[in-house]
């Protein structure tokens, strides 16, 4: 079995005022494990709604998600929970940390409650993640310390602490300047390579041009992806304009 | 524009605004209401004593009386206003009988007596002085509770009569005054007189209160009639006050604590609201709103509480105060500023939220502090970063996350758990003090305060040309009765001692083993030889004298020197007594004795007492445990019930308290809540961690809060008890009661208060918080 992540006519409505709006029709999507993939549409689509969907973090009025093999709807809230913090990591766009801890206690906070790692190899594990990231002489600052990119990366090393099978990004770089974009995406590549899942929502070309494949969406439905391929002569330049050219004549 | 900004923020947060105004809400209404029975009651019992002319000096005496000596004292002494002898038939209990009530078990010296002339009039429930046709029985008001009814037809000594009515006595109305009048005319009394034991009651009015010291200690100089108690004006007053008095005082008392909870709380909500709305208030100083213009936003909100709060409290305290008050009604009749209460009660109210007022504007000042960069840009109110950073998740081994992380939160906001920590104190203070207060007055121990050794039957035999062969018979008995396991005869007598002036001071004197039934010794230790002497607390003041000093006391004519060697706690016979141990004693100093007797463990110290009764028909034997019933009963019941009140008050705080902090720190922590649920935690933890902030909170508090029940509690009601004569105080606590049953109740309570107040949690959606 090859998908990690299988979800079905999934059906998602807002109630506003006394009218229903779907913001997600039907969508179905399914995920290989070891894939890179983007998902691409106008702003209100709907997909920061199927990401969290699709991780548990909200429910769908209809359709199922499958993670590997079990359905998320059937599953207890602290099953759920327990899932989402073993097998998969997030990072959102806003920065979400909690303002009483500093940094690395931030990132750790997952492994630790995961209980089935020492503290040594726990806290390790997480100064390579800052080393990686460039972030490693700001352990002991307070969330309120630091810049916007740096907390970025500490958000990216929060959702690799438990090495997770899948990742979950929600326009990781929508708050961050070219250069720290590209910094943050060449770690979301290498996580990749080691074999997690990573699902980003972007807005941006040059960042969907990282991955496998680009999922596009309108009002709620995945009308069209496109498929790139890695082999050498093929330049992320080109790639960058595949998706361009695509996104034209959909017209987003 | 302030209009809508509250309006809306009522909206939003409208069950902590509603809790929040019922707290103010009952805060007001019991200040209110005891400020009330406090007017009230010495309102009536003064206005009582005015109309029934209650005498300043009352000297009873059994014997005869020179009635030429004592109008020629009374006319040399200036500051005597009027003088009267009346007298009191006392009659058995035995002998009573009304309707199909018998008085045989009565404890009280039941008298009849007529309707006096000049002064100290028995009142009819109007406050008119009552005059009795002939075959016309006025009932003392307390025997009502017996189930005497206008109408009934009694039978006093083989004479029929009617009750016609009750009476108001203004200085034995209280059940701790050991006689009760029954009034009578002048034609039934001459009738029954024969069947009973004429007493005297010496009464006299003075022009001014102020000289009843001086007066007294002139009457003791002059040698008059002493042979009973002497009992003054501002003892009358105490013994009327003192159930109606703790109650007020136990109500007084919770609704000071109360209102410091109220205040708590609103100091919580504020500091919550603040650290909730820090984005909007930086925004607002951001655009340039003043300091004075943002305080003013929630001032107003919080003037409207309390306004509505105080008024409410003040209208439902007058509505209710009436219920409360009926039994005090029916005692004392109505008071003297019964009209002045409301406003009084109007004063509290309006005290209560002025202070409110300046709290909220004392705890705004905190506005000031908050930095535009810091709100805006991280929406926190820290100004200094990391605080407690030594207590990090990376240099501690072994803590669960969620344990980690409540007391990260805890010890980050310490102004706010502070606050709940001293809301649990309180709580625990208005369960326990009345709890241990009613424990104590209730236990056997209790009477060793009173200056009564602890034993089941006491024997009274009155001072007569018979008494040393009486006291012979029943040493026998005694000696030879299985069903007693020992027993001590004291005799009283009345000496005069030499206070520091060197002015004779009367001083009723117990002597006999002080070692059998030992009363509560202060200090020191009972009189063991014949040259030691044991002072009650109120007479060592008096003189002046402490352990060690040395004492002098007339006896029979001659100056004897004692050593003090013990201060007891004492408030029989007006609180100024002493012991001596065994000692032979003139005939004409003996005033009479007690027995008292402790039945062995199988014996039911209710038919020894009768046994005794039967066998010694002239003296009067009570069963212990009837004589605290009688005596203390009402007072007993009035602190019970004060106690179970408080006991419900105390948990039903702590449930709303627990729910109300609950509700504002979630709905504060919101994003949190939204962040530890989008890494990982499921909203079980996330109950777990507030579940253990209250319970870490919950148990220190408790545990301060036994512990100042026990110290503080104990010292501040035993200053007020202290003041009655009862030298040391020491709470009787029923361990059980205080270290297990009520700190579970209080657990089961923040336990419920604590599910009820996390069940939000769960409806907190990740997604709300974390895309603003
Ligand atoms: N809690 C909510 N209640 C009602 N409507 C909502 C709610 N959350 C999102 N929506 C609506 O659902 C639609 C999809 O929202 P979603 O956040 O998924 O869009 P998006 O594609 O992520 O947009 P963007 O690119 O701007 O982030 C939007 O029209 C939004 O207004
Ligand atoms: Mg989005």
């Amino acid at each position: 079995m090859n998908e990690i992540i299988i979800g079905e006519n999934i059906t998602k409505e807002y109630e506003e005022g006394s009218e229903r709006r779907t913001v997600l029709n039907e969508v179905s999507i399914s995920i290989r494990r070891g894939e890179f993939i983007t998902i691409m549409g106008p702003s209100g689509c709907g997909k920061s709604t199927l990401l969290s969907i699709l991780s548990g973090l909200e429910k769908a009025e209809s359709g199922t998600i499958r993670f590997t093999g079990s359905e998320l709807g059937k599953m207890k809230e602290t099953q759920l929970s327990d899932l989402r913090r073993k097998n998969m990591g997030f990072v959102f766009q806003q920065p979400t940390f909690l303002k009483n801890l500093n940094l690395i206690d931030n990132i750790i906070l997952p492994a630790v409650k995961n209980k089935n790692k020492s503290a040594d190899i726990i806290l390790e594990k997480a100064r390579e993640l800052m080393r990686k990231t460039g972030i490693s002489d700001l352990e002991e600052r307070s969330v309120t310390q630091v810049s916007g990119g740096q907390l970025q990366r500490a958000g990216i090393c929060r959702a690799l602490i438990n090495q997770p099978d899948i990742l979950f990004g929600d326009e990781p770089t929508g708050a961050l300047n070219s250069k720290s974009s590209e910094e943050v995406m060449d770690i979301f590549s290498q996580v990749n390579q080691q074999g997690t899942t990573v699902l980003l929502v972007t807005h941006d070309a040059k960042v969907a041009a990282f991955a496998d494949k680009v999922y596009f969406m309108q009002d709620g439905n995945i009308v069209n992806e496109i498929a790139l391929t890695r082999s050498n002569d093929c330049s992320m330049e080109d790639r960058r304009d595949a998706i361009r050219d695509k996104m034209k004549i959909l017209g987003i | 524009m302030y209009q809508r900004i509250i309006r809306n923020d009522f909206l939003k947060t409208k069950w902590v605004s509603i809790t929040l105004m019922l707290l103010i809400l009952a805060a007001s209404m019991l200040v209110t209401l005891a400020m009330m029975i406090m007017i009230n009651l010495s309102g009536a019992i003064d206005h009582l004593m005015v109309i029934a002319k209650t005498p300043h000096f009352l000297q009873m005496h059994t014997g005869e009386v020179d009635f030429e000596r004592m109008s020629s004292f009374a006319k040399t002494r200036e500051e005597v206003d009027e003088y009267q002898i009346l007298t009191f038939l006392n009659v058995e209990g035995s002998q009573i009988r009304i309707a199909d009530q018998s008085f045989l078990n009565s404890v009280q010296d039941n008298g009849f007596t007529v309707q006096s002339e000049k002064f100290d009039y028995l009142l009819d429930l109007g406050g008119n002085r009552i005059e009795a046709k002939e075959g016309e029985l006025y009932v003392p008001i307390n025997y009502r509770k017996m189930g005497v009814k206008v109408g009934d037809t009694a039978n006093v000594c083989e004479t029929t009569l009617k009750v016609a009515g009750f009476l108001r006595d203004s200085q034995m109305n209280s059940p701790l005054a050991s006689s009760k009048r029954f009034l009578i005319s002048s034609e039934d009394y001459e009738q029954i007189k024969a069947s009973g034991k004429e007493e005297y009651l010496i009464e006299f009015r003075l022009k001014d209160l102020k000289e009843i010291n001086s007066f007294q200690a002139a009457y003791a100089k002059a040698g008059l009639e002493e042979n009973g108690p002497t009992l003054t004006y501002p003892l009358f007053k105490m013994m009327s006050a003192i159930s109606d008095g703790m109650l007020a005082g136990i109500l007084i008392f919770i609704s000071c604590l109360i209102v410091l909870i109220a205040f708590l709380c609103i100091r919580f909500a504020l500091l919550t609201k603040l650290e909730e709305e820090i984005y909007e208030i930086g925004v607002m100083k951001a655009i340039g709103l003043q300091h004075r213009d943002i305080k003013m936003i929630y001032l107003l909100k919080y003037t409207l509480l309390s306004l509505i709060g105080c008024l409410f409290g003040w209208i439902f305290a007058w509505m209710y105060s009436g219920v409360l008050m009926k039994d005090m009604r029916d005692n004392f009749g109505t008071s003297l500023h019964a009209g002045k209460a409301p406003f009084i009660g109007a004063i509290a109210s309006a005290a209560i939220f002025l202070i409110i007022m300046m709290f909220v504007q004392h705890t705004l000042s905190y506005l000031k502090k908050i930095s535009v960069l810091q709100a805006l840009r991280y929406g926190t109110l820290q100004t200094k970063s990391n605080s407690g950073s030594c207590f990090s998740l990376s240099k501690i081994n072994r803590m669960s996350p969620n344990m980690y992380l409540s007391m990260k939160d805890i010890m980050m906001r310490k102004k706010q758990f502070l606050t709940l920590w001293f809301v649990f104190i309180l709580a625990t203070f208005i369960m326990l003090v009345p709890q241990n207060l009613s424990n104590t007055i209730s236990s056997k121990e209790f009477i060793r305060y009173m200056g009564v050794g602890k034993s089941d039957i006491r024997m009274d035999m009155k001072q007569s040309y018979k008494i040393s062969e009486s006291l012979e018979i029943a040493q026998k008995y005694l000696n030879e009765d299985r069903e007693v396991k020992k027993y001590v005869i004291l005799t009283t007598a009345k000496f005069k001692m030499l206070n520091k002036q060197n002015e004779e001071i009367p001083v009723t004197v117990e002597i006999g083993d002080q070692q059998v039934f030992p009363v509560n010794y202060k200090e020191g230790k009972p009189p063991i030889t014949q040259e030691e002497i044991a002072l009650s607390e109120l007479n060592s003041k008096e003189l002046q004298a402490d352990i060690g000093d040395q004492i002098c006391m007339k006896r029979n004519g001659t100056y004897m020197k004692y050593e003090v060697c013990g201060i007891y706690s004492d408030i029989t016979n007006g609180g100024k007594t002493a012991k001596l141990s065994s000692q032979p004693i003139a005939y004409e100093d003996n005033m009479g004795s007690i027995l008292y007797i402790k039945v062995s463990e199988n014996a039911q110290p209710k038919t020894v007492s009768k046994k005794y009764a039967e066998l010694f028909p002239d003296s009067k034997v009570s069963d212990m445990k009837e004589y605290m019933n009688q005596t203390f009963g009402e007072t007993m019941n009035s602190v019970a019930k004060a106690a179970l009140i408080t006991t419900l008050v105390s948990l039903g705080i702590i449930i709303f308290v627990t729910v109300l902090f609950l509700n504002m720190l979630i709905a504060k922590d919101g994003y949190s809540i939204s962040v530890l649920k989008a890494i990982g935690f499921s909203s079980r933890d996330i109950k777990i961690q507030y579940m253990f902030r209250l319970l870490l909170i919950f148990i220190v508090g408790t545990s301060t809060g036994l512990i100042l029940a026990n110290t503080l509690g104990e010292s501040a009601v035993g200053s007020v008890i202290s003041s009655f004569g009862a030298g040391t105080f020491q709470f009787e606590t029923n361990l059980i009661n205080n270290i297990m049953l009520s700190p579970a109740m209080m657990l089961v309570a923040v336990l419920m208060a604590t599910l009820l107040g996390t069940k939000e949690i769960e409806n907190k959606k990740i997604v709300d918080h974390i895309r603003e």
